[in-house]
């Protein structure tokens, strides 16, 4: 990925990224005291600068809009839940602002969690836990746009390439309505429920979930959830 | 004394072979039960010997040199095929990052370049065959870099899927091929209009005006390749 040149260079007094000695960081986790801990890490190089903190998406994506000027590294914490959770936002930063650095950081290296961040547009995974002198020179890394992956051992590259290829798969093959159903049926709702939620009848719902079985090659609603599970299109707790 | 891994060893060069062979043994926990130079005579010798551990160039003579990725494991594959659950070490010339990321992928348990040196080369076969992994930190940030690839390529396939109806792909393909209106129009059995109306409502997804920016945009895109123009049309 090439990163455009900056904005504001040429233009004379136009804004103060280009007195800004360093790269800016917008930084979206919902817990205080990680947020504070990565801030600290980062205000302790003079390179780097937190342009600002969210606790939630919808600060996160008026934090970066306010300061996309700025060329900023996204950091999202993947425990970042809600009707718009770290991937979804991950997504939608990925949408909006193109060629934004965005750094998923966890706090644990799980495959699928990884592979559901790569796919939906962040340039790397860091792990929450590894040593700081690592997590910046992947925010380095990352703006010079490299692929990151700091904290997983590299032999788990192969897993995390086989659950961005099932996720693939599964958004290749069902559609947009599909992949709605399939996310709400996994939150195990009865099909007039989700026919409720989605505000179609429940005859529309079931005609969906067959095709969907169809395509996924399954026989059940649980064995299609799973399926979606596997690949990261839907987070089921203990399906795994 | 710990029991011996039973080791084939597939490379096409005698003089490697030899090298292995020695340094392994020396190792007094592996002993080499087939040495063979290719493909065909080492999966006789799997049926033969029935190794613990497989040692495997991956482009012995019969494999095809200029294939890269999983393709260029083919050889490796079916030897795994022919001894199923040994342990795998890709012994390569040509080292990469494509390359052990395709390891990973087909879950081999080691790949190493020749050029590490032969205790390096030992130490990894000490490894797969006690159950551990093998692989060498120096392609760690290649390998990455291919994982990022493979996730910005799945990522435009499904764009592409949501976006781009099949005729409108059928059409970008046939076009980029060197085709014209007319001929796309002939080749799918449509008006050359209708042809004309695909190209409009490419031009609008893809966001562009011309048809050598659309060509651009797609092949950043990986939705066709400008660099072999006869390959895969219809591919899909």
């Amino acid at each position: 990925m090439v990163n455009g040149p900056d904005p504001s260079s040429g233009t004379p007094g136009a804004s103060s990224a280009t007195d800004a000695i360093g790269l800016g960081v917008v930084l979206i986790d919902p817990l205080p005291v990680v947020r504070a801990g990565i801030a600290m890490l980062i205000d302790e190089h003079p390179d780097l600068d937190v342009l600002a903190e969210a606790g939630d998406a919808q600060g996160g994506l008026r934090a970066v809009s306010r300061f996309r000027g700025h060329d900023p590294i996204v950091i999202v914490g993947l425990d970042l839940e809600g009707e718009l959770d770290a991937y979804r936002l991950i997504a939608e930063l990925r949408e909006r602002f193109g060629s934004l650095t965005i750094v998923a950081a966890g706090a644990k290296s799980d495959p699928i969690s990884i592979s559901r961040a790569l796919f939906v547009g962040a340039d790397g995974f860091v792990d929450k836990n590894v040593e700081p002198g690592e997590f910046l020179r992947a925010l380095h890394g990352a703006h010079a746009g490299e692929t990151v992956l700091v904290g997983p051992a590299v032999e788990a590259v192969g897993e995390i390439a086989d659950g961005i290829d099932r996720r693939r798969e599964v958004e290749v093959r069902l559609t947009a309505r599909e992949r709605e159903v399939l996310t709400v049926a996994a939150e195990g709702l009865t099909a007039r429920q989700i026919g409720e939620r989605l505000g179609v009848r429940e005859r529309t719902v079931t005609t969906h979930l067959g095709r969907i079985y169809g395509k996924l090659g399954v026989g059940t609603r649980l064995a299609a959830i799973r399926a979606a599970a596997r690949s990261g299109l839907v987070s089921v707790g203990g399906l795994e | 004394m710990a029991a011996l891994h039973r080791v084939l060893i597939l490379d096409p060069q005698p003089i490697v072979r030899g090298v292995v062979r020695t340094a392994c043994e020396a190792t007094g926990t592996l002993t080499i039960v087939a040495e063979v130079g290719d493909l065909p005579s080492a999966l006789a010798a799997c049926v033969r010997h029935w190794p613990d551990v497989l040692v495997v160039d991956p482009d012995p003579p019969s494999g095809d040199p200029g294939t890269v990725g999983t393709r260029r494991l083919a050889a490796v594959l079916d030897l795994r095929a022919a001894r199923p659950g040994a342990p795998t070490l890709v012994l390569a010339q040509r080292m990469s990052g494509p390359l052990v990321f395709a390891c990973l992928r087909a879950k081999i348990e080691g790949c190493i370049a020749k050029s590490a040196g032969i205790r390096a080369i030992v130490d990894a076969v000490v490894a797969v065959a006690s159950g551990g992994r093998a692989f060498s930190p120096d392609y760690e940030q290649e390998v990455i870099a291919e994982l990022g690839r493979f996730a910005r390529a799945a990522r435009t396939e499904r764009w592409a899927a949501e976006t781009l109806t099949d005729r409108e792909l059928a059409v970008l393909r046939l076009l980029a091929e060197g085709g014209t209106i007319r001929k796309a129009a002939s080749a799918l059995g449509i008006s050359p209009r209708t042809v004309e109306g695909h190209v409009t409502r490419l031009y609008r997804k893809l966001g562009v005006r011309t048809r050598v920016e659309a060509f651009a945009r797609a092949a950043a895109l990986g939705l066709i390749d400008l660099a072999r123009p006869d390959d895969e049309h219809g591919a899909r």
